[in-house]
This record gives C-alpha cells, structure tokens and sequence, in this order.
C-alpha cells in the first residue's frame, strides 16, 4: 500500500506551507511536494489606492525584506511618472537595499542555517537551532546578531520612523543624506568586514564535511535569472535581467523591465498557492529556473569589489560553467554580505552622495508601470497600472520564493529520495528535507504571525488516510 | 537607550493581527517620556536581543489566537531556552529574553501584553471586539510603564 508522509510546519509565519513525501507500496519516495496553504492577495488589496502610496503600502508585506519590495514599488512608480531620477537618489537606494542584503542574508545564515553546520544535521531539534548555538558557539551567535544589527541600522537611520517609512518615495527619496550619517555608517564598516571574513574562512573549511549534501540538495541542472549592471557584474538594483543556463552561457538579456512577460509565464497547480514562474521560451515545466544568491554569483562575470572577487573566483571554481549545487546558496550568501559592505563603502565615498538632488517630481505620464530589482532571496518584480487619475486598477508582483518554486519542489525530490526511509521516520532525514528548503531560504511572512502554538508536524500516511508514524515539534 | 522599551509586533496587513502596531501608535500619541520608547516590528528577530539587554523593563505587545474577541491580559514573562522550528524567521519574546543574557549578560525585567484577535484575514482594520480594546490595553500598558519606571 502506498503511503504519504506530510511535514507541516504550523508555526506563525512559515506555517501555511507543508511538505508532503509520497511513498511507494516498498517504503521508497515516489514523489515530494511543497505546499503553500494560504492565499496571498495582496494584489487584489492595491487596487483603488494611488500609486504613490504604493511604496510604503508594499513595505508593510514583509517584515523581512520590506526594503525589497520598497525599491521594486518605487521603482514602478518611477515608470508610471516616466522619470529618471536623480544618480545620488540611486545610489541612496543602492546602499539602502545593499544595507537590507545584509541583514537579510545574515539572518538566513547564522540564525536558520548554522545550526546545520555546527551542530549536525543528526542532531536534537531541540538542540539544532539559535539556543544551541549560543551555547556551543557564543562567538558566532553574537556574530550573526552583530551583521544583522549593522544592516538594520543602516535601513532605519536612511529611512526614520520605523512604522511608516517614507523615506524611499517615486522619483527618488524624500530627504538627503547628511555627513554626520555618511561618516556614522562608514565607521561601523571595517568591522562588519572582519566578521564576515571570518565568518567565511570557517564556512569553507566546513565545507568538507557536507559533500553528500553538497551532492543531493537541489542539485541540478536549470537556468538561472538575475540583474547583472553594464559591465556583467553584481547588481541588486537595477540593471539587465540575464538568464544563463547549467554551462553558463546567457540564454537571454532582458534590457526593458516592461518585457519581462516575455519571457517569463506563471503556471498554476491545484495543491499549491504559489505560482511556478517559468521560463517561457521553455515551456512549462522545463523551464526551471532558479533565482536569488546563488543565481546571482552564477550570471556575472565579476562581483565588482576586490575582497568579492577573490571570494567569488574561488566559489565558482567549485562548478563547472556555473555552480549547480543549492546548498551553496549558503556561501553565496556569504559573499553577498561581503561584497554588500564593500560596496556600501564604495557609495558612501562618492562625494556625489551628499548631493541635494535627490528627487523628480511629475504626475501620472504613464498607465503602466514594471519596477524589478533583486531581493535578499532573488529577483522581485512589481507591475503595476493606473487610470487617468493615478489609482492602481491592477499589481502584480512576482516574488523571489515564487521563482524558486518549481526548483524547490524538485530539490524536495532530490533530498527525500536519497535519505528518506519511508518505514520509519528518523530525524536527520527529515531535517535535511527542511534543509534543502531551507537553503533556498523561503519567506512566506506576509501571513500572519500572532501568539499561537508553534509547532512542526511530521506525519507518515497511508493512502487511506491512517497515520502510520509521527513526529511532533513543540 | 530607554529605561521602559515597549515593543509591538504583527502584521498591519493581517487586519487583528496589527494591534501591537496600533498600540505602539497609541503610545507615541498618548505618552512623552524620554525614559519609554515604543517600537513596531513585524516579526521579532534576534538582533533586537541587543535593545533588550540595554533596556531595564520591556513590555512586548501581540495579537494573540484564541480565546474570546478582544480579551486582553498582561503577564510577566521569564526567558526560555527553547525556541521554534529552525524554519522561521520569527523567535518569541521569551527566547530573545534568553538570548540577551546569553549575548550579553543582560536582561529586562519583562511583560507580554496580549489581545485576542478574531479576523486575522488580509486588510487594515479591527474587528469591532478588538478595535473597543485596543485604547483600553493601551492605556493600561502605559500605566504599567510609568509604574516600572518609579520602581527604577
């Protein structure tokens, strides 16, 4: 009889999201799938409003990356005024957006992932997770917190008040940057280097003791999308949407955001709410693509800072072409958060940075209106239009977890068919099936999170609905 | 830093779920002292272990599941070394409470301030049970504030 195995974290925000493990009538994986329960609709809940309001109506979606969808809005709207805004004003949303890399990826790595890494796969959940840490590896926990903190503090002394952030605004930002803030943000610069230098001297080292996952997590071939700047290094903020398959040579270079439709389709599948993007030339389901750090460091030709290129030169040598493997969207990470700093350093040193012109003022020149840029997690793209008056008649946002999904779903696959028995569920196989999730790094958090049981269900079924073995986490 | 930080969090896009938001907006409108600061966060992250560990009282607000509509309680809370699934972004007030005398050998004196929510859907908004408690729970957050502050 064939049997179903369903891991369903029910906790405040990741748990509207379930993975379910499809067993054969031996106990083997027939098939792997990860569900997003609940709806979004933040697009239905746009329309009526001005565009202008559109900024910081998105930064509310996410407390994770609000930055993100911030610059994907702005920069719609930028289309709708038909406006090219001021260089200092990119640049301040350059560094800002850097700034949320930062804290972002730190987060992801040290508070999620490390665990991982320095406790086990194998080990307790109940030890595996940022306790554990702390007491194991004091230095690094503090590690983490410190590279989040920095990124967070650069987001809120740009952007002021924290309910309601107005500082990132069509046609720019609203308010200059001062010296006395320039000057405050580079001083905490040298620091945050060390930290994540160090931090990545003992991530590769580390990297030895985890081939067989190196080997099984979501490791395949696909295309992979993101922005690279005119010279085909790193960009976060703008640039051309570059698509490079498992050699690395470019498939595609999309120079007008507005094309995007063009190239990429969505499909929809009846026990998910989250929608397949898809390559469209391709078709859908062959047009897996993947998207966000490793993507990023697989599309360029060259980070764009030295301390990134050296770390880069080294990662990519790990591939042949490019680098398949998604459990190193973890080093990846790393290099981003390296290369976030460095490049912050770069911006904040143009004195062109203190200009005054940071904002272009115009009404409603176009009805429509595409402002892509790349998120913590991977590209994001908001579509917006508008009628005669500037009142959003429809959005239309595709996420970076959205992109992600079809890789995702088959990385699931990879995992559960090389270590899970589906006789009896043992720990370590189930945690590696969240690893591979968790590589991708997943945000879900514009569902709801208020005080209620937190807990992870992991149940082993039969066809005919009777739970066979269970695993609960309190 | 303040002496009293009161910290709000929700979603203010998950309609109840937004209260902390609300309250932490109430209390920057209602009280001026520069020993309490109010802050709002969607979720609760473990760099804020930080501002815990430099402020003496801290009162978390959140929007709670279950029980009856709008019924709101504060308690003092302890910290706790357990935390959730390796698989959100989110820890709860107890575990960072943990992680700031971990991290830095400090810890408030702290409170968790909880309304229950009924329509947790996507909008902006209250459910009437719950936007009839908010200035109420407010209030007495404040006079609990003020109250911790004498104490200092």
């Amino acid at each position: 009889m064939g049997k179903q195995l369903v891991i369903d974290p029910v906790t405040r925000i990741e748990g509207h999201a379930k993975i379910t493990i499809h067993l054969n009538d031996e106990g083997h994986v027939d098939d792997a799938m990860f569900h997003v329960t609940q709806f979004r609709g933040f697009e239905k809940f746009c329309e009526g409003r001005p565009f202008a309001e559109m900024p910081s109506l998105m930064a509310r979606i996410c407390g994770i990356c609000p930055v993100s969808h911030l610059m994907a809005s702005a920069k719609a709207c930028d289309a709708i005024l038909a406006v090219s805004i001021p260089e200092t004003a990119a640049n301040l949303r350059r560094v800002m957006n850097l700034a949320q890399i930062v804290q972002s990826h730190a987060l992801s790595f040290f508070h999620l992932s490390s665990p991982d890494f320095l406790l086990g796969m194998d080990a307790d959940p109940k030890d595996r997770n940022v306790i554990g840490l702390l007491n194991k590896f004091p230095e690094i926990a503090k590690d983490g917190v410190y590279l989040r903190k920095f990124g967070q503090e650069i987001i809120q002394s740009l952007g002021g008040k924290r309910i309601h952030p107005a500082w990132v605004v069509p046609g720019g930002v609203n308010e200059p940057l001062s010296v006395e803030l320039r000057d405050h943000i580079l001083d905490g610069i040298p620091d945050a280097l060390t930290v994540i230098q160090k931090t990545l001297e003992w991530f590769k080292r580390s990297l030895d003791d985890y081939h067989e996952e190196t080997r099984t997590f979501a490791n395949f071939p696909s295309l992979f999308m993101a922005l690279v700047n005119p010279a085909n290094e790193l960009a976060h903020y703008d640039g051309k949407l570059r698509f490079v398959d498992a050699s690395g040579r470019i498939v595609a270079d999309m120079k007008k955001a507005s094309k995007y439709s063009d190239y990429i389709g969505e499909a929809v599948e009846p026990w998910t709410y989250l929608k397949f993007p898809y390559y469209k030339p391709t078709g859908y389901p062959e047009g897996i693509y993947r998207v966000g750090p490793l993507a990023r460091l697989n599309v360029i030709e060259s980070c764009g800072t030295p301390l990134a290129n050296q770390e880069w030169a080294e990662f990519r040598a790990l591939g042949r072409g490019v680098v398949l493997s998604s459990f190193h969207y973890h080093y990846a990470r790393l290099i981003e958060i390296l290369y976030a700093l460095e490049k912050i350093q770069i911006l904040l040193e143009d004195p062109d940075i203190l200009s005054k012109r940071v904002r272009a003022f115009a009404g409603t020149n176009n009805l429509e209106g595409v402002g892509i840029s790349e998120a913590p997690r991977g590209t994001l793209i908001h579509h917006y239009k508008v009628n005669e008056d500037g009142l959003m008649t429809h959005a239309n946002l595709i996420i970076a977890t959205g992109h992600n999904n079809l890789a995702m779903n088959r990385g699931v696959l990879q995992v559960a068919k090389h270590f899970v028995d589906g006789n009896k569920l043992k720990e370590g196989m189930l945690n590696r099936v969240e690893a591979v999730i968790r590589a991708f790094d997943p945000c879900l958090s514009c569902s709801t999170h208020s005080l209620g049981k937190m807990q992870m269900q992991i149940q082993l079924i039969d066809r005919d609905g009777i739970i066979v073995d269970q695993v609960q986490r309190d | 830093m303040p002496n009293v930080l009161i910290i709000g969090y929700g979603n203010p896009l998950r309609r109840d779920d937004g209260a902390g938001w609300e309250i932490v907006e109430w209390i920057e409108k209602n009280l001026y002292n520069d020993h309490i600061e109010a802050d709002a966060y969607h979720q609760l992250t473990p760099d804020l272990a930080e501002e815990l560990s430099r402020a003496r009282v801290v009162i978390f607000v959140d929007a709670e599941e279950g029980g009856e509509p709008g019924a709101s309680s504060i308690r003092e809370l302890e910290a706790e070394t357990i935390t959730s699934s390796a698989f959100t972004h989110h820890i709860n007030p107890s575990v960072l409470l943990s992680l700031s005398q971990s991290l830095y050998g400090k810890q408030p004196k702290a409170f968790l301030s909880a309304i229950c929510g009924e329509d947790f859907g996507l909008g902006e908004g209250f459910s009437p049970k719950v936007e009839e408690e908010i200035p109420l729970l407010a209030n007495r957050i404040k006079e609990l504030a003020l109250h911790e502050l004498l104490l200092l």
